[in-house]
């Protein structure tokens, strides 16, 4: 009990909190794009796990950065399918990510499957090195929170500055949130709805590709069926506590990776309490803030409807 | 597929004219096995990149689903499953809820059905069997009690929450049996064995094709009377246009609340069957993908009686098949995910009527959070 | 980008259309029309619902092409492939569905699309602009306020703040005064004489012919497609003549109003209020209506009507207050409602019908659960396909065949559908919501009869519009709603535009009780 009171026990949750987090952020800034712009991509969980699958199979035999960067475009084929068939073809959003979701499962599987040879060597990358900022990272307590992550997570920190000036301080971002409200006066002012939204759908697939990717070559290493265990829905949730707005997505997306830290450490200060009773910390975190987030959440009007341009 | 009654409509927005039921039912007929064709042809091509042979696959697959009296007892016995969560999803869905709970439900009915069989242990099985499969309902339905709330009262998506809810009872299958269901002999977490007055036995031996099965055929001659019915009806309407029937003195919350509990208590019926007839015990793993498979089924069936069937031996046809190409030849049974998300994605499209109509409904009633707003 | 209103367009005439025809599926939308906008005019297009008007604007805009013939614009020749190519030579279109869009703020609409607009979004110069041309034409039209927060009219100034500002050297307007009230109109028709005369011509586009008088120059009529009258002076104009000219049958428009028997009250409001989130709701309701009596609920769309609409038919929860139909409360619940012989007409067609369900099941949906066609809870189909038959014989719905799809039948029949549904027997309370809204002339008279015919039968009528000659057509005594509340109420004899206006804009004190 008394550890609690302790601030390193708290440093490191939070410290947890940030690299568990990681991947969310790639995956729910990437989504906030493409639901900002109306297009409801069920199918992150599956962009995530092909892009863990794939980065894991570059990288090894090449390099982490190099990996990360095509599972991201690996995420990115995979929006592709839902470009084509709920953007183009106006197939049933909902129905499309669920048919992507399963496709990833099954693909990587399937892969993971024939390319393992039993007995042989897992496939596996060294996990990446902190990277400590000097005098920053030597602030007692606090310097071990927050500044010695590894360069999948100052990148996404980096990503969240970037997203927000493009979402708020750039036309296309304008355009993107013309087309999620009002695709119909959107298409008046002469904006392409299809094209935004395709281009929207592809920055989640690549975002949710690398999401997956630093999951994979940030934490985990090797790969393994269900990699991702939901994140992709996780996401989903976060976005929604965040209204919609990047920033909102990015401190939503570290909230769930405290907890789940938080629900991990808490384990070693309650070992009488069962480990499974710890995890549920997270998801029930969660739906709280679903509950209450209908309070404040406006979600965008044309959100999962698809657009039919007129003649 | 059978229904067309209420399925096979066109759907679109613009009034095209109207096509005859019968030719309907070919177009609808014809995208099917299109569809099925393409996620074959699909499946193929990505065995043949892997090098594989996909004729001995594809043989291997037919042979394993439909070969031998085992065979199609393993089909059987997967398609039932899948068709009763279809079915019971399928009453959401028309109601336009999309319900991925399901998995959950089915746990959560396992470990109802488990409890109650053991508080029956020794009464004759003509009161334990009813007693342990309402007791799988009631925890099914219980499962999805808070997000049926939560749909009803602050438009919070059923998706969603019915997700968390899978998380939290895979947890705490998890925590039961590695502790109180674990029986102290057991290596690996699985409850002690089902009680046997309560067992669904064996309706071919050498086979798993077990009484549980006939629950199947049950709860869809309870949907075939429930698409038929008034009441459904009144459901159908509030999937197509919620705020008419409001209108016309429908409850709207009544309709959420309700058909979840429906869907809830099915999946419930599936942990119940799993547990007392397939597996005799419980496990973590009782509700493999069934749960989202479920969905997939009904989306597939159009939520018609006759679709869900056929989706369902489609499936349960796909997943035996795919695990015994698996032992046989060696191929990943992960290609029957493939093919199964493969269909999906085909009947996704513009010219399957009844998702058509299906997903319509549920994009008037569909919100993320709060009302949507005009 | 900007340009200066006035700033020397190229000369030759604005606009010139020769021959254009265009056709959607069946329907021969424009048949060879000729059509000229001078410069310095503002030019009326009228005609009814489907005379082509809108196809031509949209043609005219870009935003669809022709079929044949050939169009130039101050001179040159003129062929938009878009409508952004349309902007970018200088036409805007100011639409009945705005093109604003709502998410955004003024500020980001007018940057939002804009030809040549920077990648960067720069906030501060784009608020400038927009209170720049604000103040030029003495509007107020605020920079950062979200669209979904401003009324319908400043929305609208909004819209053409932002063409003049896009450097628009033609204007057109489709429909702009349909949903405004008399004070609104009249400060759109000063803000169309400012543009005048800073030297952009305007096709104006309308169906209500009074205003045009003080609008416009010159009138062209269109009438199924074909121009029947081109460029004639409005000030030398028949109006009756033109009415006749764009109906072709006037007895259509003539409204012949039964002598109704007034009866005992049959519909008591009393102090009504409804909290709504998605619209403004109402606040402290009074009124009552006789069996036999319309009443017209005026005001602009947006002040409460969809609030009032559903507590009269107990769709709405209410915050306080009660709705009694003969002696009965049925607040708050629609079953109860509906047992009270309670109507409903929905303002929107695809909310008021199931789209995608059949003719039958459309037409018999009020008899849901009611048990009338089951038989162990099992819907019977024949007799529901037979009652249907009959409902659909009786109300004249075309085709009437009971197995098609709602979906597959026109606006008109679609209204008449609904009608079946709700009036099979003579409604206590007939609640209508914009009954004519959007429909051709013969649809339109088939609706006004039936709600004569519902009070003949003993019915009290409210009537919900924001069209002014709908409720004028209708009603015997009018009560004006703005934000919510009542702010007048009078018999129909003693409307003036001037009393209206006052009210719809909000500047009559709130009445407390309004009962006549």
């Amino acid at each position: 009990m008394s550890q609690l009171l302790e601030a390193t026990f708290w440093s490191a949750t939070v410290a947890g909190g940030l690299r568990l987090a990681t991947p969310l952020i790639y995956a729910s800034i990437g989504e906030t794009f493409a639901q900002r712009a109306g297009v409801l991509n069920l199918g992150l969980e599956g962009y995530m796990i092909i892009g863990a699958l794939t980065s894991l199979y570059v990288a090894d035999p090449t390099a982490a950065p190099l990996g990360f960067l095509v599972g991201g475009l690996a995420g990115m084929g995979l929006a592709l399918i839902m470009v084509l068939l709920s953007i183009r073809l106006f197939a049933n959003q909902v129905v499309v990510g669920f048919g992507l979701t399963i496709l990833g499962i099954g693909t990587t599987g399937y892969i993971f499957h024939v390319t393992t040879d039993v007995g042989g060597r897992d496939r596996q990358v060294s996990l990446p090195s902190e990277i400590d900022i000097p005098l920053l990272s030597d602030i007692p307590w606090l310097g071990d929170a927050v500044f010695g992550h590894s360069w999948y997570t100052w990148l996404s920190l980096g990503l969240v500055l970037v997203a927000g000036f493009v979402a708020s301080r750039t036309i296309f971002g304008l355009e993107v949130k013309a087309v999620g409200e009002d695709p119909d006066a959107a298409a008046a002012k002469g904006v392409d709805v299809l094209r935004i939204r395709t281009q929207a759908t592809l920055i989640s697939g690549f975002l949710g590709g690398l999401g997956g990717a630093a999951l994979m070559l940030g934490s985990v290493g090797r790969f393994q069926p269900y990699l991702t265990a939901n994140r992709g829905f996780i996401a989903l949730i976060v976005i929604i506590m965040a209204s919609w707005s990047i920033w909102g997505a990015a401190v939503g997306a570290f909230v769930f990776g405290f907890f789940e830290a938080l629900g991990f450490n808490l384990n070693n200060v309650f070992v009488d309490v069962p480990i499974e009773g710890l995890n549920t910390i997270p998801f029930f975190v969660a739906l709280v803030i679903l509950t209450v987030s209908a309070r404040w959440a406006r979600m965008p009007r044309g959100l999962g409807e698809n657009y039919v341009p007129t003649v | 597929m059978a229904d067309t009654s209420i399925g096979g409509d066109v759907g679109d927005a613009s009034p095209e004219p109207l096509e005859d039921e019968g030719r309907r039912l070919t177009t609808s007929l014809s995208t099917s096995c299109l569809a099925v064709l393409m996620a074959i042809v699909l499946g193929g091509l990505i065995m043949l990149m892997s090098g594989e042979n996909p004729l001995t696959a594809y043989t291997a697959m037919v042979d394993g689903a439909f070969g031998s009296e085992f065979a199609l007892g393993e089909t059987l016995s997967r398609a039932a499953p899948l068709a009763i969560v279809g079915y019971g999803t399928a009453v959401a869905l028309r109601a336009g809820l999309i319900t991925i709970g399901a998995q959950g439900q089915v746990v959560a009915g396992a470990i109802g059905a488990l409890v109650t069989a053991q508080l029956f242990e020794s009464g004759p099985s003509a009161v334990a069997i009813p007693a342990a499969a309402l007791g799988g309902a009631l925890f099914g339905m219980a499962w999805v009690l808070i997000p049926a709330l939560l749909r009803a009262h602050f438009n919070v998506n059923e998706i969603l929450s019915t997700l968390l809810f899978t998380e939290f009872a895979a947890l705490l299958i998890e925590y039961l049996l590695n502790n109180p269901l674990k029986p102290p002999t057991a290596i690996t977490p699985q409850s002690d064995p089902y009680p046997d007055n309560g067992i669904l036995g064996l309706i071919i031996d050498g086979t798993r094709f077990h009484a549980g099965v006939f629950v199947a055929v049950a709860i869809g001659l309870l949907f075939v009377w429930w698409v038929r019915s008034d009441r459904g009806f009144s459901y159908d309407l509030y999937g197509e246009n919620p705020s008419l029937a409001q209108s016309l003195g429908i409850s709207g919350n009544r309709v959420i609340i309700n058909s979840l509990l429906i869907s809830g208590a099915t999946a419930g019926l599936v942990g119940w069957i799993q547990a007392a007839g397939l597996l005799q015990r419980v496990y973590v793993q009782i509700a493999s993908d069934i749960g989202f498979f479920g969905l997939v089924v009904a989306f597939l069936g159009g939520a018609t009686p006759g679709g869900v069937l056929v989706a369902a031996l489609l499936f349960g046809a796909l997943q035996s098949g795919g695990l015994a190409m698996q032992s046989s030849e060696g191929i990943p049974a992960s290609l029957s995910d493939i093919i199964q998300a493969l269909l999906l994605l085909g009947f996704s499209i513009r010219y399957a009527p009844q998702i058509i109509r299906l997903t319509r409904g549920v994009m008037a009633n569909f919100t993320l959070i709060g009302k949507r707003r005009k | 980008m900007t340009s200066e209103p006035g700033a020397d367009p190229a000369t030759g005439t604005p606009l010139s259309v020769r021959g254009v025809s265009r056709r959607f599926g069946s329907v021969q939308a424009l048949a060879n029309v000729d059509f000229t906008l001078e410069a310095g005019e503002i030019h009326a297009l009228v005609g009814e619902n489907g005379a082509g008007k809108s196809t031509l604007a949209k043609i005219v805009a870009g935003s669809i092409r022709s079929d044949s013939g050939s169009m130039s614009l101050f001179g040159q020749p003129y062929r938009p492939t878009s409508r952004r190519e349309g902007a970018a030579a200088g036409v805007a279109h100011v639409r009945q569905q705005l093109s604003l869009v709502r998410g955004l703020t003024v500020a980001q609409n007018l940057q939002l699309g804009r030809p040549g607009a920077p990648a960067i979004f720069n906030a501060a110069s784009a608020r400038a602009e927009v209170e720049r041309w604000s103040d030029e034409f003495s509007l107020s039209v605020p920079a950062e306020t979200l669209v979904d927060d401003m009324p319908l009219a400043v929305r609208q100034q909004a819209e053409i703040l932002i063409a003049v500002a896009w450097g628009a050297r033609l204007l057109i307007l489709d429909e702009p005064s349909s949903a405004l009230g008399p004070l609104e109109t009249k400060a759109l028709i000063a803000l169309c004489h400012r543009l005048r005369s800073e030297g952009t011509p305007i096709l104006y586009i309308s169906h209500r012919l009074p205003e045009l008088a003080e609008l416009a120059d010159r009138l062209t009529v269109l009438r199924a497609g074909r121009v029947v009258v081109e460029g004639a002076d409005v000030r030398a104009a028949d109006l009756r003549e033109v009415a006749t000219l764009m109906i072709g049958d006037v007895s259509l428009l003539e409204v012949n109003r039964p002598e109704i028997e007034r009866g005992t009250t049959r519909l008591t409001v009393t102090d009504l209020s409804v909290s709504s989130t998605q619209e403004i709701g109402c606040h402290g309701l009074n009124f009552e209506v006789a069996g036999g009596e319309i009443l017209g609920v005026v005001g602009i769309a947006g002040n409460g009507q969809d609030s009032l609409a559903k507590a009269l038919t107990g769709q709405a929860k209410l915050a306080s207050g009660h709705v009694v139909v003969d002696g009965e409360d049925i607040s708050g619940s629609a079953r109860q409602a509906i047992a009270a012989g309670v109507a409903h007409l929905h303002e929107d067609r695809s909310t008021g019908l199931a789209a995608a369900f059949t003719v039958a099941d459309n037409a018999t949906a009020r008899h849901v659960r009611s048990g009338r066609f089951t038989r162990f809870g099992v819907r019977l189909a024949d007799k529901i396909a037979r009652h249907a038959g009959e409902l659909v014989e009786r109300f004249q719905v075309r085709p009437p065949d009971p197995a098609a799809r709602a979906s597959s039948l026109s606006g008109g029949n679609q209204q008449k559908l609904m009608a079946a549904r709700e009036l099979e027997k003579n409604p206590t309370v007939l609640v209508a919501h914009g009954p004519t809204k959007g429909l051709d002339p013969e649809a339109a008279k088939a609706m006004r009869d039936r709600c004569f015919a519902a009070a003949q039968a003993g019915g009290a009528v409210v009537v919900i519009s924001a069209d002014l000659d709908e409720v004028s057509d209708l009603a015997h005594r009018v009560v004006v709603l703005y934000r919510g509340r009542v702010t007048d109420a009078f018999p129909i004899e003693d409307m003036t535009s001037e009393r209206l206006g006052a009210a719809m804009a909000g500047l009559t004190e709130t009445m407390e009780a309004a009962s006549g």
